[in-house]
């Protein structure tokens, strides 16, 4: 699976490498101007920080699918992960552990039934 | 006084701990309103004495009132309907405390009242201590609506019996002010409560600003008359309105082509619990009114409508999808349109069918505006009863009655954010230049600055004078986005053969100017 490469990564990727990366995807991949070094952690992603709109949020939600390999559903899109970088960095990385573990469970049930 | 009175009805029908108002801040059931209403006027009756035994006494004050979509901007607005109170509605300035950041208010308006925005952790006693969400101060340079002194009759008094007046989005920088009989605005809201069959059981969420026309008139007045429950959103995004949408399960929204666009980008599966979504502002396009349609369960449809006449025209939900990307409908009850040059007085040719098809749009609403006023108070135009409303827009009249509008958008443009309708700036280029007609068109396409403009005249000056010199004259008389980028002098101006100013043509030669002359 291509994905797996990237989705073990996000795996053992601690919060705050996550929260450069993101960092990184904000400042260089989205269309807005800032600079990497300017954002600050814990600043809101929307209206009283970064001041993403929605249609900047729906283009970072599609970076960050391609990023981390994840899938986000319609009840991801929340208010509250997209409080700041770091909320978003810890919300990713839970993300990616269910998801991960549902692949890796997923993996291993195939492993299992190529033992049996 | 119908706002009262339905309010009263409201409350009286209303589910305790179910039928309520909400901004996700806080949250008031509507059982409440009647001690809650009580405190808001009681702390405006008693702030108003007090301000006014300081200066001189008035009998009808005017109260600007800076309304921001939240729950205490609503309550307040209810307060003030209830009472009757003649106010000056106005989207919120954006500051909270610096006095020079406030957008300078009516000068016939004695009063500027706003809303503190709620630390994030009032509780719920917040909005029973008006004192602290209203800040009710005098205007410093009031000065009082002139008299009517015309003909015994001829002028209605500005500021009485119980008005409500917007500011309406003049492009040109000079504003005036949309007057409505408070009483006229229920009716044209009970309308909209007829037309999208607003209920009690409904939920209404409010994601337009509510200090305008269309959030205010088409949806929170028509919720609160029929007692549904609202929601209403601040400065929306599409994070927010998926969150509320979770928790308030609407029925009925009003959004706008822009809204639509954002929340197609978040509606990963399609809805079904919505009874109608109604987009206005501007004209949707077929591809993205089809595809929100079908995001939306088929619900959604366009609103023809103005601050000066409320809603007008609409399709219903269940009209066929052809139907609604290509017609606005039937017009409201009690609506009348014509096509073309409005029938002389005493004639009604809407009746007998002998008009055109097609043309200028004129409206006869019986529960339209007054008139505009000025900044002072002054009467600009007072609407004659029953009188014939030029909407600018073109219209074409389908069989059975069904109405398309066309034209609209591409009479306003974008530049450099201002929203700057194109018949304005040839009325206030005709004015300044002393030129008639002069047509502005767009030149090409949409920079970042906006979208370019070519100004046409005809002048029989000689030496003609060159564009260049024209457009100089214009400088510090216009806004800078007003005015056009080129101007051209032309013998004539191309006409098409129904005599009309071809202004495809124009459009070509702005954007090729070699091919001119």
């Amino acid at each position: 699976m291509s994905t797996t490469p990237t989705g073990n990564s996000a795996l053992t990727n601690t919060a705050s490498s996550t929260i450069d990366r993101l960092k990184l995807i904000i400042s260089h991949q989205l269309d807005i101007k800032v600079d990497q070094t300017e954002i600050d952690s814990d600043v809101s992603l929307l209206e009283d920080g970064l001041g993403l709109d929605s249609i900047a949020i729906v283009e970072l939600v599609s970076l960050l699918e391609e990023n981390f390999g994840l899938k986000f559903e319609e009840e991801d899109l929340s208010m509250e992960p997209f409080a700041s970088v770091r909320t978003l960095a810890n919300y990713i990385d839970s993300m990616a552990q269910e998801q991960g573990k549902a692949q890796g469970l997923g993996e291993g049930l195939s492993a299992q039934e190529a033992q049996a | 006084m119908i706002f009262a009175e339905k309010l009263e009805q409201t409350i009286q029908n209303a589910v305790p701990g179910v039928d309520h108002m909400t901004d996700g801040q806080f949250t008031v059931y509507y059982g409440e309103l009647p001690e809650i209403l009580r405190k808001i006027n009681a702390f405006l009756n008693e702030g108003l004495k007090e301000l006014q035994g300081q200066s001189s006494t008035q009998e009808a004050p005017c109260i600007a009132f800076e309304c921001p979509n939240s729950v205490t901007g609503a309550l307040t607005l209810f307060a003030l309907l209830q009472q009757g109170q003649t106010v000056v509605l106005l989207p919120p300035s954006e500051a909270d405390e610096q006095a020079s950041a406030l957008r300078p208010i009516p000068r016939f308006c004695a009063f500027r009242l706003s809303i503190r925005k709620a630390p994030s952790d009032a509780t719920h006693q917040w909005l029973h201590q008006p004192a602290s969400f209203l800040r009710l101060e005098s205007h410093p340079d009031y000065v009082p609506a002139p008299e009517a002194e015309t003909p015994a009759g001829a002028l209605a008094p500005t500021l009485s019996p119980a008005r409500l007046m917007l500011r309406t989005s003049g492009s040109m920088g000079a504003s005036k002010l949309v007057v409505h009989d408070q009483d006229t605005l229920m009716r044209n809201a009970l309308n909209c409560v007829e037309k999208y069959h607003f209920t009690r059981e409904d939920r209404a969420i409010i994601p337009v600003p509510i200090a305008h026309m269309y959030g205010m008139g088409a949806e929170l007045l028509p919720a609160i008359l029929s007692g549904a429950s609202i929601d209403i959103l601040d400065r929306t995004n599409l994070l927010k309105y998926l969150d509320r949408e979770r928790i308030f399960r609407p029925t009925i929204a009003f959004v706008t082509p822009g809204l639509c666009e954002m929340l197609l980008k978040g509606f990963r599966t399609v809805r079904t619990g919505y009874k109608v979504i109604v987009t206005s502002g501007q004209r949707i396009s077929d591809g993205l009114l089809e595809a929100f349609d079908a995001k939306v369960g088929g619900c959604l449809v366009n609103q023809y409508g103005s601050s000066e006449l409320g809603a007008t025209a609409a399709c219903d939900p269940g009209d066929p999808l052809e139907l609604k990307m290509s017609t606005v409908g039937h017009p409201f009850p009690g609506v009348t349109l014509t096509l073309g040059a409005p029938p002389v007085v005493g004639e009604d040719r809407a009746e007998n069918g002998a008009e055109a098809d097609e043309g200028e749009l004129h409206c006869r609403h019986p529960y339209g505006f007054l008139g505009y006023v000025d900044e002072t108070g002054t009467w600009l135009y007072q609407a004659p009863p029953q009188g014939w409303y030029a909407t600018k827009d073109l219209a074409r009249r389908l069989p059975g009655g069904l109405l398309q509008v066309f034209d609209r958008a591409g009479n306003s443009v974008n530049r450099r954010g201002y929203l700057v309708a194109l018949a304005d700036v040839e009325k206030q280029l005709e004015r300044l230049l002393g030129v008639e007609p002069v047509q502005v068109v767009r030149a090409g396409i949409e920079t970042a600055q906006g979208q370019p403009l070519a100004a046409f005249c005809v002048s029989d000056q000689e030496p003609r004078p060159s564009g260049a010199s024209l457009r100089e004259r214009c400088k510090g008389e216009l806004p800078p986005w007003a005015i056009p980028d080129a101007f051209y002098v032309l013998d004539t101006l191309p006409l098409l053969t129904t005599g009309k100013v071809d202004r495809q043509k124009l459009m070509m030669m702005a954007a090729n100017p070699t091919l001119e002359g």
